[in-house]
């Protein structure tokens, strides 16, 4: 399939998965996701725009997101109308590099945007925005399905 | 820190997870027998969660030392103020950061994090949306404060058996 141009936005009414990593080492039960687990990683920060990664549910399985990230992670989801409500300025394709873009399901790998902590922006503030953000995941659990 | 068990760790391990006869209690006893009782615990969540703690602990002679140090720390003064409190999610970031999180399905809108430097220094940060409260650390500081464990052990506390530290 040929994947949506980088910078397309992503849909309202599709479903993300986000698999932030490493996994918890103890996740307690009814446990939601928080500020912590829409933080850009180092790599994302480096990146311009900054893009914290997802993947559009429809384009993306569940198994061939897993390929992309060898390892553990935890499985997030959420609708991409909801993760802009809620505060990221937008969500929208990136198309991967080879050979990355080769792999099935590649085609789906989006990007959350305006998530990064902006310049004299205080901590506090920049957790309180991305724990909106947050609230708008939730935990896909084992039996889940 | 000796990598045996404490007593206050299994102090809410359900009576029922106790399952040794007579002659193989007498086989053992004092941290022999809790960390036996651990690891005969029916319970997946408890054997998860006893798992991490020690894992913590050994961390105390490793690199993540000051970090795994900090988060028992602040764990026990909180359960010092509230033995009933819930207990966090907790994790490692890719940053190398022990993270641990205060955050709950019944409890929307309500979130308590941790997170710990390799030195053992913490930034905290509580939402509270019903009262619309934010308060944390701007900085990182050597312990969490009492305004913390204040925030933290009245707003996460277990109301039923199971969802207790």
């Amino acid at each position: 399939m040929t994947a949506p141009a980088t910078g397309t936005p992503v849909p309202g009414d599709l479903e993300l998965l986000r698999l932030p990593r490493p996994p918890k080492d103890y996740v307690p039960a009814g446990w939601r996701p928080t500020h912590l687990e829409v933080q850009p990683s180092s790599a994302e920060k480096e990146s311009r725009p900054v893009r914290v990664s997802v993947w559009d549910a429809v384009l993306t399985t569940l198994e061939e997101a897993k390929a992309f990230r060898p390892g553990d992670f935890l499985v997030l989801r959420g609708l991409a109308g909801s993760v802009r409500a809620a505060g990221a300025s937008d969500v929208v394709y990136e198309n991967l590099e080879a050979p990355a873009s080769r792999l099935p399901g590649a085609a789906g790998h989006a990007g959350m945007e305006g998530l990064e902590r902006r310049p004299g922006e205080p901590r506090l503030a920049w957790c309180n925005r991305l724990d909106v953000v947050a609230a708008a995941f939730r935990l896909q659990r084992p039996d889940d399905g | 820190m000796s990598d045996e068990p404490h007593i206050e760790d299994w102090a809410f391990l359900p009576v029922e997870t106790v399952v040794h006869t007579p002659s193989e209690i007498r086989e053992i006893s004092g941290p022999g027998l809790l960390r036996r009782m651990a690891l005969h615990s029916r319970d997946p969540d408890d054997r998860r969660w006893r798992a991490l703690l020690t894992s913590l602990r050994a961390e105390s002679s490793g690199a993540r030392s000051k970090q795994g140090q900090a988060f028992l720390d602040a764990w026990s003064a909180a359960r010092e103020v509230e033995p009933n409190l819930r207990r966090p999610a907790v994790g490692w970031s890719e940053d190398g950061l022990l993270q641990a999180s205060w955050a709950f399905e019944d409890l929307p809108g309500r979130t308590f994090s941790l997170e710990i430097q390799p030195d053992g220094k913490l930034a905290w940060f509580f939402r509270d949306l019903a009262s619309n409260k934010v308060v944390g650390s701007e900085e990182d500081v050597a312990r969490l404060p009492d305004l913390a464990v204040a925030e933290l052990t009245k707003s996460f506390v277990a109301r039923r058996r199971g969802l207790r530290g």
